[in-house]
């Protein structure tokens, strides 16, 4: 009698994207911005993703997401094949993730109220009528600890952290399997930080809401994410559970930089 | 902001007085603009006469025509705004939304007319298609665009790396929910500028082609047609030049002063960011 | 007008002493507090720092320090004593001559400092040149000691290059170099490392702090980053909405913090946590520097927070140790 596996939710494998040198008009020589990167993600789990400007984070939140294409690589979330080999790429909206980004100052359009930002996912989506949107952004908006009010506003009458959470709250009304946070707490005071972390613990318990959050500070990964990945250079070169990997790094790199981390002894 | 207020409201009111002209003529003078009327030919403006502003060599009374060159300035340089204002606005728009080689075509185009002398461009057309106002409008349309579609391709180049354009493609927003939704609505507070600099520049040109007698027909009372027809009585009868003149020169300076006011509001140089 | 001082004087006193410092900046809409009363003192060869999250006015107490704003947008009430010499109502030529010289300065962007049109050599030879001490080859060889010093390998190499051939890391390495060059007294470092990947930034500082022993330089550094200040500064100032809430010495401060600002950010800053237990941020708003509030600024925010706390200005407790504290129920 075999074991049930469990099925990851996402299941990556060999992603690689190279960048410039195609096309005669390109002077560019081609970098790799990922070489073979294959991960999994678990149901209901946070993963971390650490690395500098140059890792190739970023491009894979991209590539995840489906603004940008693979050159090569698997994608699967919950068993449906997002793209791969000789398969065309599932658009972006079909794939259940959705993002959040790391500048709360230009990831809302200052001509749209609130309640608009919120509600574009549905408008786009389509099928829904007016009523039913108004009743799904009021639900979200209070999942993310505002009233019904705030859909009149702009985005200028919020602070940074309010501000992400709209953000999250403009993801969530999709009803994603999997969110993406790239960076999304680096633009944040410290106070205002703490609050997009929890409520981001919050939807991973009350809504089952796996998150691949994307940082370069230790400190933050060690507080939110279950497991880590280390990247540097298109690679991953290190990855596990988060304590093991920060107090017990093998690659070099992870020593370098959590030694480079500034801390509060 | 006290700048901002002085200079919209000098500008509304030199501009407003133009409107004013334009909307109510009718009821400041019972004389139409084309009746003759040899006996009062040359008569000095006399705020308490029949004819206020006076009148023409052929007896036409000044201010109805002033009121008809109201009408038909603002009419030519609306019209020529809307058109060229709103073409310019989407091309330039698509053109730094989709940057590449679409991109490139686009600008190559507008590189090309923008090499053509605006003037002699408009001379053309209307020598070719004849005189009448919907051509006028047209050739003074077929570069103003230009601008707008500069304007509208810098801000979309910026606008569309922006995060809220990317969240609203993985939200699944094609080009035209994107190009409604969020690259035209940021692109109006600036367009909105240039329209109001853009209408007094087509205000002179229409004046010009007026003056030189190619602009709408002659019959159609016009400022430049009016300061075309002063020029020569300009020593014995100079309202006939100066009244014409001063009628561009508040139409222009209030259109200038309301943008330059619209400017300062919408593109604050704020170096000054606290906290 | 000028101290001159012997030797053992200019060794003790300090470098730059703020005294009931409040800066505003005259805008369309009237004046805009900045920092209001703030008084801090840097000793020779001290890293001081200025810690404060957005809206504490931090951003902009360099620029306002070292009078980069026209005067006519500035007001300055207050002392500001550098080297015994009150600045802070000092003329423009004043000024010219103290920055780049006596005083050094590095942003947090070093790309808007640096011409991208000279070659980094020049650019650094220009630092010095403009002050006239050194000749034309004294001025060459000090480039390449400079550039040893900010951990150039191939110094000659380097100052052949423009700056986009840099990274942002080594941009900022030669930002330092230009404004060390004059062997300033002081060096006022505006969030300097904000911008550089982790490991960059740890090898900024490590240049700073070895930078700091050899010249004996005082650092005033403005950051948000608790953890990097605790590292590597001497002494810290806790700015919140334009006020100074507390200084003392960085590790003491940061280990005990007397005042229930720092207290409650140090809680907050994000570490593992133990059986599943969360940490909490700190509820509400940061006040607007121009909102006027009578009393505490953090009172809204903070649990010890009592009436007297918003009846009125709350003065500074100087302590014998050197630390002060402006609340009325700090902790112990």
């Amino acid at each position: 009698m075999t074991v049930p596996e469990i099925v990851p939710l996402l299941r990556a494998a060999s992603i690689a994207k190279t960048f410039g040198g195609d096309g005669v008009w390109s002077r560019a020589a081609p970098t790799a911005a990922l070489r073979d990167v294959s991960f999994d993600v678990a149901r209901g789990a946070i993963l971390g993703i650490v690395g500098e400007s140059g890792s190739g984070k970023s491009t894979l939140a991209r590539i995840l997401v489906g603004l940008t294409d693979a050159d090569a690589g698997t994608l699967e979330l919950d068993g449906r094949v997002l793209f791969g080999p000789g398969r065309r790429a599932v658009p972006t909206f079909a794939r259940g993730i959705q993002m959040i980004f790391q500048d709360p100052y230009s990831s809302l359009n200052p001509r749209m109220t609130v309640g608009a930002v919120v509600a574009e996912g549905l408008r786009i989506r389509g099928g829904l009528g007016g009523a039913e949107i108004a009743a799904r952004v009021t639900r979200t908006l209070e999942l993310v600890g505002f009233t019904a009010d705030a859909c009149r506003r702009y985005p200028h009458q919020f602070s940074g952290g309010q501000r992400q959470r709209i953000s999250i709250a403009r993801a969530l009304v999709l009803e994603p399997k999997l969110l993406i946070a790239d960076e999304a707490v680096s633009a944040l005071d410290v106070s205002v930080q703490m609050q997009i972390l929890n409520l981001l613990l919050d939807l991973q318990s009350q809504l089952g809401l796996s998150i691949i959050f994307i940082t370069h500070n230790i400190a933050v990964v060690d507080y939110l994410c279950d497991r880590i990945l280390v990247m540097s250079r298109g690679e991953i070169v290190e990855r596990g559970p988060t304590a093991q990997v920060i107090d017990h790094p093998t690659h070099s790199y992870t020593r370098s930089l959590i030694a480079a981390a500034p801390k509060i002894a | 902001m006290q700048w901002f207020d002085l200079k919209l409201w000098l500008g509304a009111l030199c501009l407003g007085a133009v409107v004013f002209l334009a909307v109510f003529g009718n009821l400041l003078t019972s004389h139409r603009p084309d009746e003759q009327n040899l006996m009062v030919s040359l008569e000095p403006p006399n705020l308490l006469s029949d004819y206020p502003l006076g009148t023409d060599q052929l007896g036409r009374d000044i201010l109805a025509r002033m009121v008809s060159g109201a009408r038909v300035s603002l009419a030519i340089a609306a019209s020529v705004v809307v058109l060229s204002g709103g073409f310019g606005l989407l091309l330039g728009a698509l053109s730094g939304y989709f940057g590449g080689v679409r991109d490139t075509i686009i600008q190559k185009v507008v590189e090309t007319m923008w090499a053509f002398p605006p003037i002699l461009l408009a001379i053309t057309i209307l020598a070719f298609f004849g005189q009448s106002l919907g051509n006028v409008i047209l050739a003074l349309s077929i570069q103003r665009w230009i601008p707008y579609c500069r304007i509208a391709r810098a801000q979309a180049l910026t606008l569309r790396g922006k995060d809220f354009v990317s969240a609203s493609r993985i939200m699944g927003g094609r080009t035209v929910w994107i190009m409604s939704h969020h690259i035209v609505p940021n692109l109006i507070a600036s367009a909105i500028v240039v329209g109001t600099f853009s209408m007094a520049t087509a205000i002179l040109a229409e004046a010009s082609l007026s003056f030189l007698g190619i602009g709408v027909p002659p019959d159609i009372a016009t400022y430049g047609g009016m300061l075309a027809d002063g020029r020569s009585y300009v020593t014995e009868a100079w309202w006939l030049a100066v009244i014409p003149g001063l009628g561009i020169f508040f139409t222009v300076l209030g259109l200038n002063l309301i943008g330059d006011a619209l400017r300062d509001q919408y593109d604050p140089k704020s170096h000054l960011n606290i906290g | 007008m000028q101290a001159i001082d012997t030797a053992s004087e200019t060794e003790t006193r300090p470098v730059l002493v703020a005294d009931g410092l409040s800066l505003a900046v005259r805008g369309a809409s009237g004046l805009t507090p900045i920092v209001e009363d703030i008084s801090f003192a840097i000793a020779r060869g001290e890293c001081f720092a200025l810690i404060g999250e957005s809206g504490s006015g931090k951003t902009m107490i360099a620029r306002a320090i070292m009078q980069l704003l026209p005067k006519s947008l500035l007001e300055i009430k207050g002392r500001l004593i550098f080297q015994g010499r009150d600045i802070a109502s000092a003329d423009a030529a004043t000024m010219r001559s103290l920055r780049g010289r006596q005083i050094g300065m590095i942003f947090q962007e070093p790309m808007s400092s640096l011409n991208p049109l000279m070659m980094i050599g020049r650019q650094i030879d220009e630092a010095m040149q403009v002050h006239g001490v050194l000749d034309r080859r004294q001025r060459r060889d000090r480039v390449r000691q400079l550039l040893a010093d900010v951990r150039f390998d191939a110094p000659d190499e380097i100052r052949q290059k423009y700056p986009h051939e840099l990274s942002g890391g080594m941009r900022q390495r030669i930002m330092i170099a230009m404004a060390i060059a004059n062997e300033p007294a002081l060096l006022i470092a505006d969030e300097p490392t904000t911008a550089l990947d982790v490991s960059i930034q740890a090898e900024v500082m490590e240049i700073l702090s070895r930078l700091r022993r050899k010249y004996h330089l005082s650092v005033l550094f403005i950051s948000h980053d608790l953890s990097l200040v605790y590292q590597h500064a001497d002494r810290i100032g806790v700015l919140y909405s334009g006020v100074l809430m507390e200084t003392g010495p960085a590790q003491a401060l940061i280990h005990h913090p007397r005042h229930p600002y720092p207290a409650a950010l140090i809680s907050c800053a994000p570490r593992r946590r133990t059986a599943g237990q969360r940490l909490k941020g700190i509820e509400g708003m940061v006040p607007s520097l121009a909102a006027p509030l009578p009393g505490c600024r953090f009172a809204p925010r903070c649990s010890r927070a009592s009436d007297d706390c918003r009846a009125g200005r709350i003065a500074a407790t100087h302590n014998a140790d050197g630390t002060m504290v402006r609340c009325l129920h700090p902790l112990s």
